[in-house]
C-alpha cells in the first residue's frame, strides 16, 4: 500500500509539475539574490556558503511541503485518502519519502548554479557531500511532513506551517550547516560526526512520531 | 450493522451533535434531514473517521470503528460534498487509485465501462480539474458503483446533477436498495427522503428525532 501512495504522490507531481517547479524557481531566485548582493571576498562567502545553502533549502522546503498538502485539500481528496481502510501512518511515510525525492531533485539542479554564481569551489569530497545531503534531506522532510500534517487541518495553515516548522527544523539546519562546513573545509569526519548523529536521531524520532501520530492528527 | 451510541461533537464549545444514538440494520436505508448547519455532514464525516468526535462509540459490523484497526472501515464508503479526488489526475486514474486504496484491483476496462455508463467516456482521460459539479457527482457515482461496500454514506447525492444525472443517481439508489445494500443518505428534499428512506432521522438542536 505504501508503494501505491508513493506512486500517487509522484504521479500527481508528474502531472501538475507545480511542486518542483515552484521550489526550483524560488531556490534559483534566492541564489541570484545571494550572488548579486554578497560583495565580499570568496573566502568569506565560502565560510557562509553552507549556512546560506541550507537556509535556502529551508525556505524552499516550506514552499514545497505546503503545496504537497494543499493539493490534498483541493476537492477534499484527503478525506478519501484517510477514509480508506489503510494504515494512515503510511500516508505520512509516502509524504515523507516523496518530499525527500522532490527536495533531492531540486537540490541536484540548484547545486551547480549555487557554486558557480557564488564563485566558490566544489567540495573536495563530492560523494561525501552528496551522501550527507541525502541524510539531511531525510531529516528535513521527516519534520516538515509531520508539521504539515498538523497544520493542514488548521484554518490558518499557511501561517501555522512556517511558525511550527522553523523552530522544529532549526536543529537540522544548524547540524546541516556544521556538516557541510566541515566537508567544504576538508575536515576529518570525526570533527563533525556528532552533528550527523543528531540528524540521525531526528530522523528516528520524527519518523516514529509521525508514523504513530498521523492516524490522529489527520482527523478534523 | 452500524450502532452509534452517545455521540457528541462541539465546534468552539458550541455543541453540534449531542448524545446521538441510533442504529442502522443490514439492508436498511436511513435518510438524515435537517436545517443547514444541523450537523448532518458532521455526523457522516465522524462515521467515516474523517472527523474526530468528542465522545461516543461507533460500532460497525461488530467492530469499534473509532478505535479499531483501519480494516474496520473496509465495508464503509463515504462520498461527501466534494469529489474527494485529485484534480490533476484523470477520472480513470482517480478511480484506479481510489479502488486500489480499498484493496481492489479493478481493470481499466471495467473502469472505462462504468464511466461510459455514467456518461463520462469522452472526458475519461481529462484531468478532473476541468469537470463541472455534475460531472464530479457522476464520477462519485461511478466510484460507488465500482467499489465494494456494505454501508454507503452519501452527503447530498443529488446536488449539482442535471436531469439525466439525477435519473442515474435515482436508478443507482433504487438498485442498491433492491440488492439489500445499506445506505445512509443526507438529503434536503422531503419527497426524496420519503422515497428512498426506510427511516428518516431529523437532526434538530444536535439531537436525533425519528419521523
Amino acid at each position: 500500500m505504501f508503494l501505491v501512495l508513493l506512486k500517487k504522490e509522484l504521479y500527481n507531481e508528474f502531472r501538475s509539475r507545480e511542486l518542483i517547479l515552484s521550489m526550483l524557481v524560488f531556490g534559483l531566485s534566492i541564489i541570484l539574490a545571494y550572488a548579486f548582493t554578497s560583495d565580499v571576498s570568496r573566502v568569506i562567502v565560502a565560510n557562509y556558503a553552507p549556512g546560506m545553502f541550507w537556509a535556502m533549502i529551508l525556505f524552499v522546503t516550506v514552499l514545497g511541503i505546503h503545496r504537497s498538502f494543499s493539493y490534498e485539500k483541493e476537492m477534499d481528496a484527503f478525506s478519501m485518502l484517510i477514509a480508506a481502510p489503510i494504515d494512515r501512518g503510511l500516508i505520512y511515510l509516502s509524504k515523507w519519502i516523496s518530499g525527500f525525492i522532490f527536495l533531492t531533485v531540486m537540490e541536484l539542479i540548484v547545486t551547480i548554479p549555487f557554486f558557480k554564481f557564488l564563485l566558490i569551489d566544489f567540495p573536495p569530497n563530492p560523494l561525501m557531500a552528496l551522501g550527507t545531503a541525502l541524510f539531511i534531506n531525510l531529516a528535513i522532510m521527516a519534520v516538515a511532513s509531520l508539521v504539515s500534517g498538523v497544520a493542514m487541518r488548521a484554518r490558518l495553515s499557511e501561517v501555522l506551517l512556517p511558525v511550527l516548522m522553523f523552530p522544529l527544523v532549526s536543529p537540522v539546519i544548524i547540524a546541516a550547516t556544521k556538516i557541510s562546513g566541515g566537508i567544504m573545509a576538508g575536515d576529518h569526519y570525526q570533527l563533525w560526526q556528532i552533528w550527523l548523529l543528531i540528524i540521525g536521531s531526528i530522523i528516528v524520532i520524527f519518523g516514529l512520531v509521525g508514523y504513530t501520530l498521523f492516524d490522529f492528527i489527520t482527523e478534523e | 450493522m452500524l450502532s452509534v451510541s452517545h455521540l457528541s461533537k462541539s465546534f468552539n464549545r458550541r455543541p453540534v451533535l449531542a448524545n446521538i444514538t441510533f442504529e442502522i440494520a443490514a439492508g436498511e436505508t436511513v435518510v438524515f434531514m435537517g436545517k443547514n448547519g444541523a450537523g448532518k455532514s458532521t455526523l457522516l464525516r465522524i462515521l467515516a473517521r474523517i472527523m474526530a468526535c468528542d465522545k461516543g462509540e461507533v460500532r460497525f459490523q461488530n467492530q469499534d470503528l473509532l478505535k479499531g484497526a483501519p480494516t474496520a472501515r473496509k465495508g464503509l464508503l463515504y462520498l461527501g460534498h466534494a469529489s474527494g479526488m485529485y484534480s490533476a489526475l484523470s477520472a480513470v486514474e482517480n478511480l484506479s487509485l481510489a479502488l486500489r486504496l480499498r484493496g481492489m484491483h479493478t481493470s481499466k476496462e471495467m473502469i472505462i465501462e462504468a464511466l461510459t455508463h455514467y456518461g463520462l467516456f469522452d472526458q475519461k482521460d481529462d484531468p478532473i480539474a476541468i469537470y463541472s459539479q455534475g460531472m464530479l457527482q457522476r464520477l462519485k457515482l461511478t466510484y460507488a458503483e465500482l467499489a465494494e461496500w456494505t454501508l454507503l454514506l452519501m452527503d447530498e447525492p443529488f446536488s449539482g446533477l442535471d436531469d439525466d444525472g439525477a435519473k442515474l443517481m435515482h436508478d443507482a439508489i433504487l438498485q442498491w436498495k433492491s440488492e439489500a445494500q445499506s445506505l445512509c443518505l443526507v438529503l434536503h428534499d422531503e419527497a426524496k427522503g420519503k422515497l428512498y428512506g426506510d427511516r428518516i432521522l431529523r437532526i434538530e438542536n444536535g439531537e436525533i428525532q425519528e419521523s
